[in-house]
């Protein structure tokens, strides 16, 4: 039995990092673990680079533009036994927001969305805004700044200010409206199927950081009102859940956390929010969710 | 020198009319020999196919190196407002209302737009969501100059003119409730260029085959106008002429509902002539659209986007309107009665409400 699956996100949103856990909590899967990897893939290059940064606690390498990466995983359920081959494609953020800004897909990105039952969609927790002049002005005001010649602001990282008149550039749309336009774009390539999709708000440990008790959907609601609307208005297109991963475990730019978490397991380092809430450190059980029909 | 292959024409401007293909001159209404925003050499272009081989720019050149590389893969629709023809892809797939805006020049049609997308980009808009569309690169595109993305201080909404074929945007909306299927709507922003045309021409008004598919048509009057006494009868009665051509022109056929949307509302409430203007409203409620028509008018007042200083909120009225079209579905003949009598202190949120947003 074999599914296919889409890896959609932004540049930036942590899909290659994610690859990287799965691999490693299937190749060395806990006695407790829901899957566990049958065989070493025939081709395993790609996942042993990937799974080494990982372990090794450096950022997992961004995936290239003209980089395609397409890796099977044969795994196995294992109470049942019952096996599966899941093809996970690692394509370029920038290859996905290419769909937005140049409207094209190349062949391979077009022939995945084509074949995809199941849609792993990536977005950041703390998403690129496009604030009106009005809000730009509030939020300049709360920081007590002029709020003449507003250029751009960026919240989600930085602020930066132009004194230029801009053109209108895709480039530099929200989040929340590009995410629409690339599962709009999925949905159609589809041939009609009736797709998974499991939203992934990467970098979850921030928002825990912030407000322990918030549950992803919530953050998604609040952070990609669009988005959510969207995912939640459209039944027949697609079935939809949101889900909270920290698959590095930590900031990486902190040491003391690297330091603490060098103690324990790889397998066990990245932390999954499911969608009914509960907290889980074995990652497999995201293809508990996307294979339970087949269990 | 080295040979590369040129790919289709790309424009470096997005909504550039050649390079969509629906017109025959640029933005800045040049034609493709004259224009400098191609991707290449635009005398090239006009003389080549896809396929066809041309030189390369000498490489000691020093300006900007364009992609030489022919594009590849897989073109997606452009996002953008649609045309007619574009538009028949919509109305293939699923039930399609056509909604027109339109009004003079600077009454707030594009605005309105505009902040109805703003409004759903900020959540569900009273039990209303967003369902998806067609067009979001043309919602974007009439939002831009309000954001602090294009670098201005003042909000502004760019001008729809006669010229622009993309006049439709899609949005699909669904009620929370989950009830309904989904309700898709293509909104036909007509230039107020056109809308003068109208009026002078019986031959220009039936050449806008758009009329006789609009399911619901809103003229918008300019709130500044109906506040100011000298101008107030001018714009309320142009509205009515062009009305009245589309009922001798037989041209509302298809139309189900007809709104007078009287529009900057937070500009007649500061100016101290909102009971003044709400009475001449309230007058024109439930008139017939014209003469001889059995369709009725309704009103209705709106600010999509006050001014800061403004008592008014937001997209004041916008949530109603949204409403209705969803509402709309599931009952084609809307019930017509009476106006709520409005009240001096809520009259204004409340007016309106009679034609059918109940």
């Amino acid at each position: 039995m074999s599914s296919n699956v889409v890896i959609l996100g932004l540049p930036g949103t942590g899909k290659t990092t994610f690859v990287a856990a799965l691999y490693v909590a299937l190749n060395h899967a806990a006695h407790d673990a829901v899957f566990d990897l049958k065989c070493s893939p025939s081709n395993a290059t790609y996942f042993e680079r990937i799974a080494e940064q990982y372990t090794a606690f450096k950022e997992v390498g961004h995936t290239p533009t003209t980089e395609f990466e397409i890796g099977t995983l044969q795994v196995r359920h294992r109470s049942s036994q019952e096996l599966f081959e899941i093809h996970i494609p690692d394509l370029s953020g920038e290859a996905i927001d290419a769909l937005w800004t140049a409207r094209n897909a190349d062949d391979n990105l077009f022939q995945l969305m084509q074949d995809a039952t199941v849609g792993l969609i990536f977005v950041r927790p703390d998403p690129r805004r496009t604030p009106t002049i009005a809000e730009a002005d509030e939020i300049l005001n709360a920081l007590g700044e002029s709020s003449d010649d507003i250029g751009d602001i960026v919240t989600n990282k930085d602020m930066a200010i132009e004194t230029t008149i801009s053109e209108y550039d895709p480039g530099r749309a929200s989040d929340d409206v590009k995410m629409v336009e690339i599962v709009q774009i999925l949905t159609e390539e589809a041939n009609s199927r009736r797709l998974q999709l499991f939203v992934i708000i990467s970098a979850w440990d921030l928002v825990q950081n912030r407000n322990a008790d918030v549950q992803p959907i919530e953050h998604l609601r609040q952070e990609f009102p669009l988005f959510c609307q969207f995912l939640e208005s459209n039944p027949e297109l697609f079935e939809s859940s949101v889900l909270g991963l920290s698959a590095f475990g930590c900031d990486p730019a902190d040491d003391t956390a690297i330091d603490t978490l060098s103690g324990q397991r790889p397998e066990k380092r990245c932390t999954l929010i499911m969608p009914d809430g509960k907290m889980t450190h074995d990652l497999s059980n995201l293809l508990a969710l996307f294979l339970r029909e087949n269990l | 020198m080295a040979a590369s292959v040129t790919g289709a024409p790309r424009c470096l401007k997005i909504s550039c009319p050649l390079s969509l293909g629906t017109g025959d001159t640029c933005l800045e209404n040049l034609e493709l020999s004259q224009c400098t925003s191609y991707q290449g050499d635009a005398a090239a272009l006009t003389s080549t196919t896809p396929e066809e081989v041309v030189e390369a720019p000498d490489p000691q050149s020093t300006s900007e190196p364009f992609d030489e590389s022919p594009p590849t893969g897989i073109d997606f629709r452009s996002g953008q407002a649609l045309d007619a023809k574009e538009a028949r892809s919509i109305t293939a797939q699923a039930e399609t209302r056509l909604i027109m805006l339109t009004g003079a020049q600077h009454c707030g049609k594009t605005t309105l737009l505009a902040e109805i997308y703003e409004a759903f980009r900020q959540g569900p808009i009273n039990e209303v969501r967003f369902a998806g569309s067609k067009t979001l690169i043309g919602f974007e595109l009439r939002c831009h100059l309000a954001r602090a993305d294009s670098g201005r201080s003042a909000a502004d909404t760019s001008r729809t003119t006669k010229a622009d074929l993309r006049t439709m945007l899609h949005l699909k909306l669904r009620s929370t409730t989950g009830l309904d299927s989904g309700n898709d709507l293509l909104l036909y922003d007509l230039s107020g260029e056109a809308f003068e045309d109208v009026l002078k021409s019986a031959e220009v008004a039936q050449e806008v085959h758009a009329f006789e598919r609009v399911d619901q048509l809103y003229v918008l009057l300019d709130g500044t106008k109906l506040a100011n006494t000298r101008t107030r009868h001018a714009e309320i009665r142009k509205a009515q002429r062009f009305l009245r051509r589309l009922d001798e022109e037989k041209l509302l056929t298809m139309c189900r509902l007809v709104y007078l949307l009287c529009t900057k509302w937070d500009v007649v409430v500061q100016s101290g002539a909102s009971d003044d203007v709400l009475e001449v409203l309230h007058a024109l409620n439930g008139q017939p659209v014209a003469e001889s028509a059995s369709l009725k008018l309704h009103t209705h007042t709106l600010a999509a986007r006050p001014s800061d200083s403004s008592e008014v909120p937001r997209w004041d009225g916008i949530s109603e309107l949204i409403q209705f079209w969803v509402k709309q579905q599931n009952d084609p003949l809307p019930p017509i009665r009476r106006p709520t009598p409005h009240s001096t202190t809520q009259g204004w949120i409340r007016f309106g409400l009679g034609g059918g947003f109940e």
